[in-house]
Order: C-alpha cells, then sequence, then structure tokens
C-alpha cells in the first residue's frame, strides 16, 4: 500500500499543475460593453514582468484616453479588452484565443515576451487577425512571412546595431561571455551577439542560461568570476538583470555589463541603486529624446495623467502601439460588423501606417517589422547625489556623456 | 578541491539554508496537521513586505534585525489567524485534498491582495552593511550574505531548544508522531494546531525577510519558495524536521554544483532530479520513517 | 465513580455502540471483554472524549462529561493507555514520559511518580534516553503504561495491554496491572483479549458483543458461565 508521503507526492505534482493553472484565472479580462471598438491588448500582467507589462499599460491608457475624449471612433467608444500571458507561450496562446474568438477583438496589440508573441502571432496570422506587436524583439516574429503580423518597435538586430558597432569601434573586447534568460529574447540575443563577437575576433568563453523568474544567480556570477571576461552580455528583465547586478556585487565581480537595454526602468533604479552603474544597453527612453517635440509632447501628457512618474520606454512603445493601431481603425473605415472583412481591411490599412510618434517615425516594412526606429547606446551613470541614470554615450553625434570604464568595487565612491 | 568548487558549496549552503527555514514551516504544519500548505511561501511575502516597511522607517542593520523580528511577529499572527478562520473550522470535515485547494485559495488571495496593495513593482531591501565582502581566503561572499546564513542557523537553533526543551515544543512533536495518543495525554490538541501554525507561518516570515534581503520582493514572489519548500520536504521526508535542515542545504549545494559542472539551464531540474533519485531509493524520503511508524 | 448510561456512538451511519449501560465504582477492577470489533475500543474513545457521543450521558463523579474535549477529560483523572503500544516513536523514554505528565503542574509529585515508575520498571530507567520507537513490543507496552501513570490516574483504562506479546512478556505485564491495581489501589477498567486471566482479576466484568452489553456480573461468575466459557475461554 502506498504511503502518506506518496500519496500526497502523487497529489503534489498533480496540485503543482492546477496551481499555476489557477494563478492565470486570477486576472481575468473586464466584461464588454455596449458597441465599442474591441481592441484586445496581451500582456504579461501578472508575474515577475508585471510592472513593465503596467508601464505598458499606462502608456496605453494614455492613448486610450486621448482618443475616447475626443468622441472616440466613428462616433463608437474604444474599448481595450485586457488578456494576461504571464510571459508563458501556453498562458499567452489561451490568452490570445480568447481575445481573438471570445471576445472578437478587431485587432491584437501589446504583447511583451518573445516567446509568446512568436505563438500569439501564429496564431493571429490563421486567423486573419491583425496582430501588432509592441515590445518583443526576437527577429523570427516578423521573418515567417505572416502579412497579418506587425511590430512596432525594433527587432533584436536593430536594437543590437549601436552596441555592435561601439564594441567594434571603442571596447574592442577580448573575451566575452553570455549570460541570459532562457527564452526566445535570451536565444536570439545571443546569436546576434555571438556573431558580433566572431566578427571582432573575440573569444567566448561561457554560453550560461537561466530560467526567467529565477532569484539566485551566484551560481553563474561565481562561475563567470572565475573565467573573468570582459564583457558579459546578459540578456535579461528588469528583476533577473536588477538581481544580477546585487549578487555580481555580493561575490565581488566586476565586468562591462552589456544588455539589450529595455530593462533600465524607473523600477531597476529603485532596486539597484548606485550597483547598476556602468551597465550598459540599447535605449529608446523618451526622456533621453525631448529635442525631438512629438516625443517632448507625449513626455508632457504622460506626466499630466500619471503625476510624480517618468514615462520609460515600454509606457512610449505601449503609447505607440495603440496609436497606431488606433490610426488603422480608423482609416480602415467604420467597422460593417463582419469581422473578418473588418480585420482585412484594418491589416490593409495598417501596412500604409507612417505617422511620427513617441519613439520615432513608424512605417511598416514588406514583412510588417518597422525599420526606422533606432536605438542608442546607453551607459548608466550616476550623478554627484549617486542617483544612477542612462546616458547616451553612442554614436558620438547624439551622444550626451563618455564611455566610462567599470572600477573595482572597493574604488568606488558611491555604495 | 579547487577555489569555485568551494565558492558554489559556499553559495548553494547559503540559498539551502533559507529553503530550510521556509521549509520546516511546512514539514511542521504537515506533521502535525496532515495540511499541506501551498500558502507557505506567501507568508514568505507577508515577510518580506513587513521588512520593506520597516527598513524603509528604520534603516541599517538595527532596522534590519528588527525587521526580522517584525516580520516573525506579523506573520506568526497571520498563521495564527489563518489556522482558526480557514483550516481549523474545515480540518474535521474535509479530505487532505480539499484542504490543500483551500490552501490554494489562500495563495492566490495573499498574492492578489499584495499586488493590489504593495503594486507588482519589485523591490529590494537594501544592504545594511554597506555591500561589505568577505573573503574567506578560499571562497568569498558579502558580509550580508554570511549574515542571512547565520540568522538562518540561529533561528533552526532557537526552534530546535523550544522542541527539545519546552513542554508545548515536545507536545507538537508528540502530536505529529501520533495524534490520538498526544489527545489521550491530556495534550490540548487545537492549541497544539494554533501554536504550530504560528510558528510554522513565523518561520516562513523570517524566511522571506532573509529570502527578499538576498534577492526580490514581489507581490507573486511567494511561488519559487513554496515550490522550493516542498521539493525539500518530499526530500527530507514529510513532517520530518531534520530532513527539512538538511534538504533544504542539499538542494541548495546540489542546485549550485549541478548548475556549475552540468548545465546551468538545467539548474533547477537538477535539484529536482535528484529528489526523484532519492524518491526511487528511499520513498519516504532521505530522513523519513519506514511506514507504519 | 463512572456511569454509563444509555449511551450511542456512531461512525457516518454505522452505529458502533447501541444503547450501552455500564458503570466502575471506586476501587473496582472491571474487565470489558468481546470479540474483535464488538465496540470495546469505541467505548473507551467515547470516555476519552475522543469520539463523540450521539445519545445517552457519561457521568464521572456525578458530572456529565459525555462530549468535552479530550484534554478536560484527562485532566479530572480520565486515563487511557490505547491499545498497540501508542508511544511516540520519536521522543525519547524519558520524553514519552514527560508527555504523561503533560496536564500536571505540581513539579514535586511528577518527580516522585517518576520514581515510583521507574522502580516498577527498572527497564524504562536503564533506557531513558532511548528513542520509544527502538524499543520491544514488551518495552513499549512498560512505557504506555509507565506514561498513563504518570498521569495520576483516578481511572486507568488498559486497552488490550497484552495484545501481540510473546507469553513470558505477557506475564510480566500482567503482573505489572495487578501490581498497580492492588499496591497503588487504583480503579482500573481493563479490555482483554485473554478472557480467562481477565476474569480471575476483575472484581465485576461486562460482555459486549455487536455494540450491545450482554452480560454484566462478577468475574468469577461469568468464568463459570457455560456461554462464555465456550465463546471466549476455549471451551
Amino acid at each position: 500500500m502506498p504511503s502518506k508521503e506518496e500519496k500526497f507526492m502523487k497529489k503534489s505534482v498533480i496540485l503543482l499543475t492546477a496551481l499555476f493553472l489557477l494563478v492565470g484565472l486570477a486576472v481575468a479580462g473586464p466584461a464588454s460593453a455596449a458597441d465599442p471598438i474591441k481592441i484586445g491588448i496581451l500582456g504579461p500582467f501578472t508575474g515577475s514582468l508585471a510592472f513593465n507589462a503596467g508601464e505598458m499599460k499606462k502608456g496605453m491608457e494614455l492613448a486610450l484616453d486621448e482618443v475616447n475624449a475626443k468622441g472616440g471612433l466613428f462616433g463608437q467608444k474604444v474599448e481595450i479588452v485586457y488578456g494576461d500571458s504571464e510571459c508563458k507561450p501556453d498562458k499567452g496562446l489561451a490568452a490570445v484565443k480568447k481575445l481573438v474568438t471570445r471576445d472578437k477583438v478587431l485587432v491584437v496589440g501589446g504583447g511583451y515576451c518573445s516567446s509568446v508573441n512568436i505563438a500569439a502571432s501564429e496564431f493571429c496570422h490563421y486567423e486573419q487577425t491583425p496582430d501588432v506587436v509592441a515590445i518583443a524583439i526576437s527577429p523570427t516574429i516578423t521573418n515567417r512571412g505572416y502579412n497579418y503580423v506587425f511590430r512596432t518597435s525594433p527587432n533584436s538586430p536593430m536594437f543590437l546595431m549601436g552596441i555592435n558597432k561601439w564594441l567594434a569601434d571603442v571596447k574592442k573586447p577580448k573575451v566575452v561571455a553570455f549570460f541570459m534568460e532562457n527564452s526566445d529574447y535570451g536565444r536570439d540575443g545571443q546569436k546576434i551577439w555571438e556573431a558580433a563577437s566572431k566578427k571582432i575576433g573575440a573569444k567566448v568563453v561561457a554560453n550560461l542560461y537561466f530560467e526567467i523568474g529565477d532569484t539566485d544567480f551566484t551560481t553563474q556570477i561565481s562561475k563567470l568570476k572565475e573565467l573573468k571576461p570582459d564583457v558579459v552580455f546578459n540578456i535579461a528583465s528588469t528583476t533577473e538583470a536588477a538581481l544580477i547586478q546585487k549578487q555580481a556585487k555580493e561575490l565581488d565581480f566586476v565586468t562591462q555589463w552589456i544588455g539589450v537595454g529595455g530593462q533600465f526602468t524607473q523600477a531597476y533604479f529603485k532596486m539597484t541603486g548606485p550597483i547598476s552603474q556602468y551597465a550598459m544597453g540599447s535605449s529608446l527612453e523618451p526622456t533621453k529624446a525631448m529635442k525631438d517635440p512629438v516625443t517632448a509632447a507625449f513626455v508632457k501628457a504622460y506626466q499630466a495623467k500619471y503625476p510624480g512618474s517618468r514615462p520609460g520606454i515600454f509606457s512610449s512603445q505601449g503609447f505607440d502601439n495603440l496609436k497606431v493601431i488606433l490610426n488603422a481603425v480608423e482609416r480602415a473605415g467604420k467597422p460593417g460588423g463582419n469581422l473578418s472583412k473588418d480585420r482585412t481591411k484594418i491589416k490593409d490599412a495598417l501596412m500604409s501606417t507612417d505617422m511620427k510618434l513617441s519613439q520615432g517615425t513608424i512605417k511598416f516594412g514588406k514583412d510588417g517589422q518597422v525599420y526606422t526606429v533606432l536605438p542608442s547606446v546607453v551607459q548608466v551613470q550616476l550623478d554627484k547625489d549617486c542617483k544612477p541614470d542612462t546616458q547616451i554615450i553612442y554614436p558620438m553625434e547624439r551622444a550626451a556623456a563618455k564611455y566610462e570604464t567599470p572600477k573595482p568595487w572597493s574604488e568606488r565612491k558611491c555604495k | 578541491m579547487d577555489s569555485l568548487f568551494l565558492q558554489q558549496v559556499l553559495n548553494g549552503l547559503i540559498t539551502g539554508s533559507v529553503y530550510s527555514l521556509i521549509a520546516i514551516g511546512l514539514t511542521m504544519i504537515f506533521g502535525v496537521m496532515k495540511i499541506s500548505n501551498f500558502a507557505q511561501g506567501d507568508y514568505s511575502m507577508v515577510g518580506a513586505y513587513t521588512a520593506v516597511f520597516v527598513m524603509a522607517w528604520v534603516g541599517g542593520w538595527l532596522g534590519w534585525i528588527g525587521s526580522v523580528v517584525a516580520a516573525a511577529a506579523v506573520v506568526g499572527l497571520l498563521g495564527v489567524v489563518t489556522e482558526r478562520l480557514v483550516f481549523r473550522p474545515l480540518m474535521t470535515r474535509w479530505t487532505d485534498i480539499d484542504m490543500i485547494m483551500v490552501s490554494i485559495g489562500l495563495f492566490i488571495l495573499l498574492d492578489n491582495l499584495a499586488q493590489l496593495f504593495f503594486g507588482a513593482t519589485p523591490r529590494m531591501i537594501g544592504d545594511p552593511f554597506g555591500g561589505t565582502t568577505v573573503n574567506l581566503g578560499v571562497a568569498s561572499t558579502s558580509l550580508l550574505r554570511l549574515f542571512c546564513f547565520f540568522f538562518a542557523g540561529v533561528t533552526i537553533f532557537c526552534l530546535e531548544l523550544f522542541l527539545n526543551r519546552s513542554r508545548m515544543g515536545v507536545a507538537i512533536r508528540a502530536t505529529s508522531q501520533n495524534r490520538f495518543a498526544a489527545q489521550l495525554m491530556g495534550i490540548d490538541i487545537n492549541q497544539v494546531y494554533r501554536i504550530t501554525f504560528g510558528v510554522g507561518a513565523l518561520l516562513a516570515g523570517v524566511g522571506g525577510v532573509l529570502y527578499g534581503t538576498l534577492f526580490a520582493i514581489y507581490p507573486t514572489m511567494g511561488a519559487l519558495p513554496t515550490l522550493k519548500a516542498f521539493a525539500v520536504t518530499i526530500l527530507g521526508g514529510m513532517g520530518n524536521i531534520r530532513g527539512a535542515i538538511w534538504g533544504g542545504l542539499i538542494l541548495g549545494v546540489a542546485e549550485a554544483l549541478g548548475g556549475n559542472y552540468i548545465a546551468m539551464e538545467y539548474k533547477q531540474a537538477i535539484g529536482f532530479f535528484i529528489i526523484i533519485l532519492v524518491l526511487l531509493v528511499k520513498p519516504s524520503g532521505l530522513f523519513g520513517r519506514k511506514e507504519g511508524a | 465513580m463512572l456511569n454509563i448510561e444509555n449511551l450511542k456512538v456512531a461512525y457516518g451511519k454505522a452505529v458502533a455502540l447501541h444503547d450501552v449501560s455500564m458503570r466502575v465504582e471506586e476501587g473496582e477492577l472491571v474487565t470489558l471483554l468481546g470479540s474483535n470489533g464488538a465496540g470495546k475500543s469505541t467505548l473507551l474513545k467515547t470516555i476519552s472524549g475522543i469520539n463523540r457521543a450521539l445519545d445517552g450521558r457519561i457521568v464521572w463523579n456525578g458530572k456529565e462529561i459525555q462530549n468535552q474535549p479530550s484534554h478536560l477529560i484527562v485532566n479530572q483523572g480520565i486515563i487511557q493507555v490505547p491499545e498497540g503500544r501508542a508511544v511516540f516513536p520519536d521522543l525519547t523514554v524519558a520524553e514519552n514520559l514527560r508527555m504523561g505528565a503533560f496536564t500536571r503542574r505540581d513539579e514535586d509529585g511528577v518527580a516522585r511518580d517518576l520514581k515510583e515508575v521507574f522502580d516498577l520498571f527498572p527497564r524504562l530507567k536503564e533506557r531513558r534516553a532511548q528513542l520509544a520507537g527502538t524499543m520491544s513490543g514488551g518495552e513499549a507496552q512498560m512505557l504506555a503504561i509507565a506514561r498513563g501513570l504518570l498521569s495520576n490516574p483516578k481511572l486507568l483504562m488498559l486497552d488490550e495491554p497484552s495484545l501481540g506479546l510473546a507469553p513470558v512478556v505477557r506475564e510480566a505485564i500482567y503482573r505489572v496491572i495487578q501490581q498497580i491495581y492492588q499496591e497503588k489501589g487504583i480503579t482500573i477498567l481493563l479490555v482483554e483479549q485473554n478472557a480467562r486471566w481477565a476474569l480471575k482479576v476483575a472484581t465485576r466484568a461486562y460482555i459486549l458483543e455487536n455494540g450491545r452489553v450482554t452480560m454484566e456480573d462478577t468475574g468469577a461468575a461469568l468464568a463459570a458461565n457455560p456461554d462464555v466459557q465456550r465463546a471466549y475461554l476455549g471451551h
């Protein structure tokens, strides 16, 4: 007869599975009102990326307020139906299925998390529902010839172009290592940077992965410390990136950390404080591009709606994403009620998008990818009060500060 | 032995000590009440947020120690309250599996309440020791990490004293070994439940402060420690406190060494692989009694 | 001392005790006989407050005690030594004994009783630091009885104390029970499979069948009854 423990074991396995399924039910989309224009927005609204998705949502609700304040579209109110992906492909797929088939949204927007969007966009393509991805950066999303799939932000090669040039022209590292999340976001970034490293003759000494949601990175950092790379490419989201900085300090490890850039949010700086000094990445920070009047107007409107907060890259990408969608819906004309016809008209309208928004000009290539938004290379530097912030250091014509070489922890003034 | 090996063992022991602490509470509650409490990690989450508030108010190492004390009090009380209001009324009537669902419900409730009140943004507790690192010759780490290890050890030592020396402590152990006989000794079983849940939650709360100090604090942070605590509990034998202590340390070290020498991407899986191995050889866990005892 | 009147107990829909009435007077050794499943253990558990009485009364020195929580019943001196030697396996012998004295606050009295118990069971004194789970069946039974004695019983209820023990060990247990009864003067309610011995030592005895009391008499009278002889004494 099985013992209590063994029976318990079996139960636990089943229940652990049930548990993680259940968490997904905790956040459900709001119910629909009468006859609004419905846009589905996918994002990891719970889990470790919830706050970044929240930034995206804040940007989107700003755009939503703007359109509804003017009476909506065609006299109809615009409504967002949110779908929670938890940054897990299975959950994301379930959420997008619900948006497309049950909520009958005209367009799916939002996104975030490459693995989720690779799956979700494929579904949307076959359902002939336009999917306009806001944040995920894997090139796969738009390179499969799916004509219902668009992306309003740069893909990873575009994101990393500036950094690669900087590595070749300025840093010239001899030994590099990779430390990234085990996802499409991590693996795609690794591929691009590995090719770039080969080009400049740098030796790759380690390819270390971690799972999204991991908290203990001391194993990997101890190993990196042993290998002494000049540069560690750290492809991670905000929480993980912040924890890695913190634990690197605790294990007294110094290197030039380079990330994709999405991690540099307000929450990140609040968590790391001066520990994040010298970390680098690419950035589309709207507050760094205030010379652009459209960007400046966005920042102003955002701060009026959310007093005391500063829009980050995700707020800006969320705002632009919904703006592009609304613009296409408007140009496609008043929905006639035949969902599949309406969706196709919107897809066609999206193809001819040409807008000036907070990240820059948005125009789609034939593959649905926007090629007109290009990030700059930024480094985290400290002001005289030890407060960290990103500064553009490359390309030279846009640079606001000079590159600083990371110093040993014992020589740093700010603790 | 090379220094990387020893460094990884040290890393594993520090993380493992926190696993142990959270798992002991889980195993105690299971041992005495046969409840598998899936909300255990959420007690840790509440403990960690208690620390966020205390640290914002006092700060420094004094604030940090105050956080541990405050978290023990707040979460201990929360444990007593949830035992009385949620678990006890259902215990005599419902089956084990129902109780598991109840604890999952509690877990979802606490998660969502935390998201509502504290927001989704993760936080970190500043290093109360100003980031001092300690070089132990063969391995190095921060004073903070050593202190967390030390504190986990002290807490476990205090618990052992309580369970071995105090009248109520021995009664708790007796109840977990034979509930019926314990009742015949005149032990007030409801009082044992209350204290067990209080102490079990308290340990998770202290563990939560350490976990939050080493890592980050956010509403859903409890899921991973819950998972680890269950792994540790199964590894060490359900209801076995010494098993939970060693199980936590073994899991921590196995993850660190497995990550380093086998493959980082399977770091989480390695721990669970070891558990499966142990269960194949000894189904009652490393320290578990044979069936019938 | 203890009066049970029209007691009814059920597990769900299965009725375990129908209308059971019996009594134990101070200074008696009352034996309860019956086959497996007759309801003997259920009766003891109900007296101890573990099982709920659906109907009827349990009166202890003039006060109704049915359905009080078990720790209050123990507090009044009604002590049960459960069957199957239910010692705490991962506690030491000393800790087991300490649990026996759980409800007591008179440290001096406990120390005195502990000394007496060690005189009665010298074996336990030697094994004080040993885990109870590692002891032999006979030793564990002695520990269970010793633990019961430390509870300062006014009524000691022994549930199948000789079950599963080797004959030599069984004899030793019998001697101890008689010693407790005769020398300490503790009132005993005994449930025992070995009817021959149990009827010999009993002042009075009850026979329980299918949840009902079917016979009640002095031990000697029941031992002489042909029906009892056939059913319980193997004649």
